[in-house]
């Protein structure tokens, strides 16, 4: 098979495929049999009583489980042998700053590898060889020593095709089981919501960068270039005529060329500075500007804003946009007084509060405050916060809650 | 038919940049036959002074504040004495050009055009013998890049008109249409004022414009 082929039809060999998707579900069996020889030692030493055991022994598996999804390397692990093993080609994630999902991800994954690994095991190490044996038996028709024990021919031919049969569906089982990982590992290392989040504001900026470049060139450098192009045309026809208007295009020209290499100068300076790509989505940092803005139209306001520690970015630029969406409110539907503004930080969450006072009741219906407020909360939500927007006492209050570490779940 | 002849060509001059303008003219007036009669710095200026003065050629800028060369277009062109409309563009990728040439626009010229070409395209839009840049044409509409053809629903060409329009498509004048496929000039007339009735276009740049979207012509072959 050329090459190229292999790279447009990306199934691999039947035979190849099921070899590795076994050897990832065995994988799963030997470290799922290893889990489970250490539990029940372990519970029989603790607690050695019958009935208190099943559930001890429950307890410590779900553990132990944890405990091995938690450790660091493992989501590496099982990513690479998601690749090699089972051969998943979708986009897998190995996030730089986990969040909790992700970690609640990474123990499902190892959950399922061990769980469908013990339940091929099962088939493979024990099934299948009795099966064969059986099998061998019939064809030689006397009994075969095989493991220390003594096999006893079947009768007829009809034992012969059973136990071909049962050697067939196990590894019809294999493959369905191989299957399965494959999806739910798939699923289960993906991205989440978040991280599609994150990647599709990425490209939104990407994109709004690109846009905003290609349009200052056009603006700028485009529109001289034209006007120096065409006064140079202009004066060159008219130079024997009308030597006067060529020397006034010539002037046209110097003035434009020195215009445009300034605003050359300074856009390439902004590019080299990151300026106008980083020109970005803004964040808390970008929080005074703003207060600044609404006070200069006129908005008293009273703020209480803590010290903010470090947040990532996306946890910083929602919360900038609730405090946006919670002045234009306030600006566009308060009555006359204070608008209150919260930012207030725990070990665990930023907390953001706009209170501004309510118009009397009826007079603004309750859905027109909360517009522009939906893409915020679905944003919010998304990042595993929680919004709650709607009158308190005389008062209206838009109050969010964001995890410190980009999600909760 | 010799240069000296022909009547002094009316042109309007239309750019928001006052530069561009006083350029045009410059290049422009720099011609015996053309008399650049008035400058307009907006779309809506572009149909007033068309009203007023009733150029014979509009050279029209396509991006413009207020009402753009799209619609400005449509405007003049709906006058008693429509001027034809030569659209003077920076950027021959603009997407706005090809709405002015459905618009009615006879023709375009690039502004980074020497004299010489923007002298010619202003006599050839006012002619109206030939498809200015055929070429740039034919990329305008593969850049629209529609995914498939809208279906022509008009009367059916024969196939003599379909061949005509094809030549036309590559620029080709009446006479030299003529001469590719020995037929007579008058004929060759005959056979192009059909194509413009059939597919109801204003003239030979509409026509070629219609004919690539509706797929009369293939879009795939250099025209």
């Amino acid at each position: 098979m050329a090459p190229s082929r292999r790279r447009v039809v990306p199934s691999r060999p039947v035979l190849r495929r099921e070899a590795l998707g076994a050897a990832w579900l065995l994988v799963g069996a030997a470290i799922g049999l290893a889990a489970l020889l250490l539990v029940t030692g372990l519970v029989q030493v603790v607690a050695p009583g019958r009935g208190s055991a099943s559930v001890a022994l429950t307890l410590a598996l779900v553990l132990l489980v944890a405990l091995l999804g938690l450790l660091p390397g493992v989501r590496e692990l099982e990513v690479t042998a998601a690749r090699t093993l089972l051969g998943v080609r979708s986009e897998l994630v190995l996030p730089e700053e986990p969040a909790a999902t992700h970690r609640r991800r990474t123990v499902a994954t190892v959950a399922t590898h061990l769980v469908l690994g013990l339940l091929a095991g099962v088939l493979l190490v024990g099934v299948l060889p009795a099966l064969v044996a059986s099998v061998v038996v019939q064809l030689r028709g006397g009994p075969v020593q095989l493991a220390g024990r003594t096999f006893a021919p079947w009768s007829g031919p009809a034992a012969l095709a059973t136990g071909l049969a049962g050697v067939l569906l196990v590894g019809l089982a294999v493959t369905g089981l191989r299957r399965l990982a494959v999806r739910a590992v798939a699923r289960l290392l993906g991205p989440t919501a978040q991280d599609r989040l994150v990647v599709a504001l990425a490209r939104l900026e990407a994109e709004a960068a690109h846009t905003r470049l290609a349009r200052e060139l056009h603006d700028g450098i485009g529109h001289a270039l034209t006007i120096i192009g065409l006064q140079a045309a202009a004066g060159r026809r008219v130079l024997a005529s009308d030597p006067r208007r060529t020397e006034e295009s010539l002037g046209t020209i110097e003035d434009t060329a020195r215009g445009a290499l300034g605003e050359l100068d300074d856009l390439l300076g902004s590019l080299r500075s990151g300026a106008v790509v980083r020109e970005t989505a803004p964040g808390l940092d970008r929080l005074d500007a703003l207060l600044a803005t609404y006070r200069s139209g006129g908005m008293t306001l009273d703020c209480r804003v803590d010290e903010l520690p470090w947040v990532p970015r996306l946890t910083s630029t929602t919360a900038y946009l609730v405090v946006a969406e919670g002045l234009t409110n306030a600006a566009r539907h308060a009555a006359p007084g204070a608008v209150q503004l919260r930012v207030a930080t725990t070990a665990r969450a930023l907390r953001v509060q706009v209170s501004s006072p309510r118009t009397p009741a009826g007079t603004v219906p309750a859905t027109a405050r909360g517009l522009g407020l939906t893409g915020v909360a679905e944003r919010v939500r998304l990042l595993g916060g929680s919004v709650q927007a709607g009158p308190v006492g005389g008062r209206w209050v838009l109050d969010v809650e964001l995890p410190r570490n980009g999600t909760r779940g | 038919m010799a240069e000296t002849d022909a009547p002094v060509l009316r042109v309007l001059v239309v750019d928001d940049e006052p530069l561009v303008r006083q350029g045009l003219r410059m290049i422009l007036e720099a011609e015996p036959d053309l008399a650049v009669v008035g400058e307009g710095g907006s779309g809506a200026e572009a149909v007033a002074l068309s009203r007023t003065l009733e150029p014979d050629v509009v050279c029209m800028d396509v991006r413009m504040p207020d009402v753009d060369g799209i619609r400005a277009t449509e405007l003049v062109l709906r006058l008693p004495r429509p001027p034809k409309v030569l659209v003077v563009t920076t950027f021959s990728s603009d997407d706005f050009v090809l709405a002015a040439l459905r618009a009615g626009a006879a023709g375009f010229v690039l502004k980074r055009a020497t004299a010489a070409e923007l002298v010619a395209a202003v006599r050839a839009v006012a002619a109206g013998a030939s498809l200015l840049y055929p070429d740039a044409v034919r990329q305008l509409a593969l850049a629209a890049h529609r995914p498939s053809p809208a279906p022509y629903e008009g009367p059916p060409l024969t196939p003599r008109e379909a061949e005509v329009l094809a030549l036309v498509a590559q620029g080709l004048t009446n006479a030299e249409v003529a001469a590719r496929l020995v037929l007579g000039t008058e004929t060759v007339r005959t056979h192009v004022a059909a194509v413009l009735r059939k597919l109801g276009a204003r003239d030979r740049t509409q026509a070629v414009v219609l004919a690539y979207e509706v797929g009369l012509v293939d879009l795939g072959r250099p025209g």
